[in-house]
């Protein structure tokens, strides 16, 4: 599956400044979809769509921040970028509380504006990634046997083979077998990368409880 | 002068006495004959060796004689008093003028008295300190007139004539130049006056320094310029914060398109045609940036109120547009209800956007404690079945407790931690200044209403049409 390309949402009610600003980012590389109006990008916002949120703290009717706690009720992924013409301290708190990666300060140069929105991005797909690593692992463990977790749950909390055996009451070949089984169905090379995944996706605690 | 006129009197006394001499003499014949020594004896010691005499006597010459004698002794005696009493008379007056110049001198006041047949100015001492005048007590209209200049001189002569003519007291102000540079202000009370009764043949004038009482009144003129200087500069702090937002969206615009575009030129491929949209786009910009800039200065200028046709809707959507985002950041919904043909009034834009400005701010801060969704604006311009042209501003702020409300219009009066309780005095003043009125009032259902009348033309105040209305 090809991933699509990042895309930026800029929302501002100033028109010149949207038009400005929209070219800014088109020139700099990024495809850009601008609003003035926050009730139609929140109708049109795409959350399965890669990119970033650049989000005007002064909008007419909602506020930045309206618009900010409207996604976030959403399934909404890309990280927020507030852009504001004053320097206005609570406003910022209430906008880094709520999630938003920058609060840049009107009027921007080029390189900030470009530089947070790529960081913005990045950052995105790497949320991305490992949001799909996720749902591939849960995936992997949902296709293990009864069993098979039993013996992962035990083996990612550090027991000997011996002591699985004993604990399940099987022989400690068929132990072997099983994990030589989760091994593959995990798709972990080693033991450590097992452990590693196991840690990662916090099924540890999870798993644990759940095994014993 | 004063002894011409005691000459002048004590003269005119000689002829009267003669006239009461002639008509008493009748009465003494009469009172001679019922022979009542007793009566003269009252009359007179003087006449006693007389009576005595008579008493002896029968002869009707000597009856004849004693009347006679009698008689001339009464008159001289009677004489004798009747100038005496004139003299005392004299002095008292003379006294209680002392005594008259003595207290309008320590009220600070001076007299003048002008004689208009001889053209010449009585003057007391303090009145000549004042004026600056040297000499005696009298001089010539001319002179006294001296320490006025051009048009003031011309105007003091011309109403002291007027006085004489209508027999009115006159009233009136004069500046003096000071030989330091300084202006002395005079004012000046004459009153006409008649010497023997009938037409009045004097001019009797008090003079007041006002110096003090002018200078605090230019004071206090200066002190209101500069106190509608000092709320316009709080109410645009109060704005700062959406000020520094309303000028740095074109400054964005400006910058970002000046960045977009020389990215552009540097990738080779560009449209030349949009280079061309966004210098267009930059001149806007900046000329928008200008606009705001000389809206603050001119709300920062201390003006004196001018007059010129405004239109009301106009000037409330301009002050809007300028208040805008401090509404915005607030959530402030804003609502109208314009009348459109009643709107046209005279009066000063500046200060009238002054006054909504500070009404606007005013409604926004009430509302501070609303949730957003609970903060709104409404104004309305309508005609008054008075024939005026009547603003309101409405929140859904806290509104006005009783307590508060006798005192909106106090200066200085605020409930606010950072209020400087200027803003309503000074909207108050400048719609009093426009010939109108403000009225501030709670609403049943919470919030305020603030609104003002203002006087519309003549022809409009007298349509009796219901006017149209637009909402918006
Ligand atoms: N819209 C309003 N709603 C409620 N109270 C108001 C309103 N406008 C003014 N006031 C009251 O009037 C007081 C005086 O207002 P003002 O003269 O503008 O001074 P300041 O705003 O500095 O307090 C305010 O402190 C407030 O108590
Ligand atoms: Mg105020």
């Amino acid at each position: 599956m090809r991933t699509p390309s990042p895309l930026v949402y800029l929302v501002d009610d100033d028109p010149s400044v949207l038009r400005a600003v929209k070219r800014l980012l088109t020139a700099g590389g990024f495809d850009t979809k601008a609003y003035s109006d926050p009730a139609l990008f929140l109708a049109e916002h795409n959350p399965a769509t890669p990119g970033c949120i650049l989000l005007d703290m002064a909008l007419p009717g909602l506020s930045g921040i309206d618009v900010q706690s409207k996604l976030a009720a959403t399934a909404h992924r890309q990280p927020v970028i507030f852009i504001s013409g004053e320097n206005n301290v609570p406003a910022t708190i209430t906008a880094l509380k709520g999630g938003a990666v920058d609060f840049l300060l009107k009027p921007f140069d080029e390189t900030v504006l470009l530089a947070a929105v790529r960081a913005a991005i990045a950052r995105d797909a790497v949320t991305r990634e490992e949001e799909a690593e996720a749902g591939d692992i849960a995936a992997r463990l949902a296709g293990l046997t009864p069993r098979e977790r039993a013996v992962f749950a035990r083996v990612i909390a550090g027991r000997l083979n011996k002591q699985i055996a004993a604990d399940l009451q099987i022989v400690e070949k068929t132990v072997k077998v099983h994990r030589a089984r989760v091994m593959k169905k995990m798709g972990a090379r080693s033991l450590a990368e097992l452990v590693r995944l196991a840690y990662k996706y916090g099924l540890v605690d999870k798993e644990v409880a759940s095994g014993t | 002068m004063r002894l011409t006129l005691e000459a002048i009197e004590s003269l005119q006394a000689v002829p009267d006495a003669i006239a009461r001499l002639l008509r008493l003499i009748p009465l003494v014949a009469m009172l001679a004959a019922a022979i009542t020594p007793a009566a003269f004896a009252m009359e007179s010691l003087a006449s006693a060796p007389l009576l005595l005499a008579a008493w002896h006597m029968t002869s009707g010459t000597f009856l004849l004689i004693f009347i006679i004698v009698a008689g001339l002794t009464y008159l001289v005696l009677k004489f004798h008093r009747e100038v005496e009493s004139r003299r005392y008379a004299e002095r008292a007056a003379h006294d209680s003028r002392d005594q008259i110049e003595i207290s309008v001198a320590a009220a600070n006041l001076g007299l003048w008295d002008w004689d208009p047949v001889t053209d010449t100015v009585w003057t007391s001492d303090h009145c000549r300190t004042m004026l600056g005048l040297t000499g005696g007590t009298t001089m010539p209209r001319e002179k006294f007139l001296d320490c006025l200049q051009g048009e003031e001189r011309a105007l003091a002569e011309a109403r002291m004539k007027e006085a004489m003519i209508t027999g009115r007291q006159c009233e009136a102000e004069y500046s003096l130049l000071q030989p330091d540079g300084s202006t002395q202000w005079i004012a000046s009370r004459a009153t006409p006056r008649s010497r023997r009764g009938g037409k009045p043949d004097h001019l009797l004038g008090v003079l007041m320094d006002i110096t003090s009482r002018k200078q605090a009144e230019q004071e206090a003129v200066e002190q209101r310029k500069q106190l509608t200087h000092l709320t316009r500069v709080s109410v645009l702090g109060a704005l700062s914060g959406a000020l520094a937002h309303e000028l740095n969206q074109p400054l964005t615009a400006i910058l970002s398109n000046a960045q977009a575009a020389r990215r552009m030129l540097s990738h080779k491929r560009y449209d030349i045609s949009e280079i061309r949209q966004i210098l267009e786009d930059i001149m806007a910009d900046n000329m928008r940036a200008g606009d705001i800039i000389s809206h603050l200065r001119s709300l920062l200028r201390k003006d004196e109120l001018a007059r010129r046709p405004v239109d009301m809707n106009q000037l409330i959507d301009g002050v809007l547009a300028f208040s805008k985002s401090d509404l915005v950041l607030k959530g402030v919904r804003v609502t109208k209800d314009f009348c459109t043909d009643c709107a046209m009034i005279e009066g000063d834009p500046v200060q009238l956007q002054q006054v909504l400005l500070n009404l606007f701010v005013n409604a926004g801060e009430a509302m501070n404690q609303m949730p957003m969704s609970e903060k709104s604006l409404h104004i309305v311009t309508e005609k008054t079945r008075a024939g005026h042209l009547r603003v309101s501003v409405t929140d859904t702020g806290e509104g006005i407790s009783d307590s508060n409300l006798q005192f909106l219009f106090e200066p200085f009066h605020t409930t606010k931690a950072l209020g400087l309780g200027l803003g309503l005095p000074i909207c108050n003043w400048i719609i009093m200044a426009h010939g109108g009125q403000l009225f501030a009032q709670g609403n049943p259902g919470g919030g305020a209403t603030f609104s003002f009348d203002l006087p519309l033309p003549i022809e409009v105040a007298n349509e009796d049409t219901e006017s149209s209305r637009v909402f918006g």
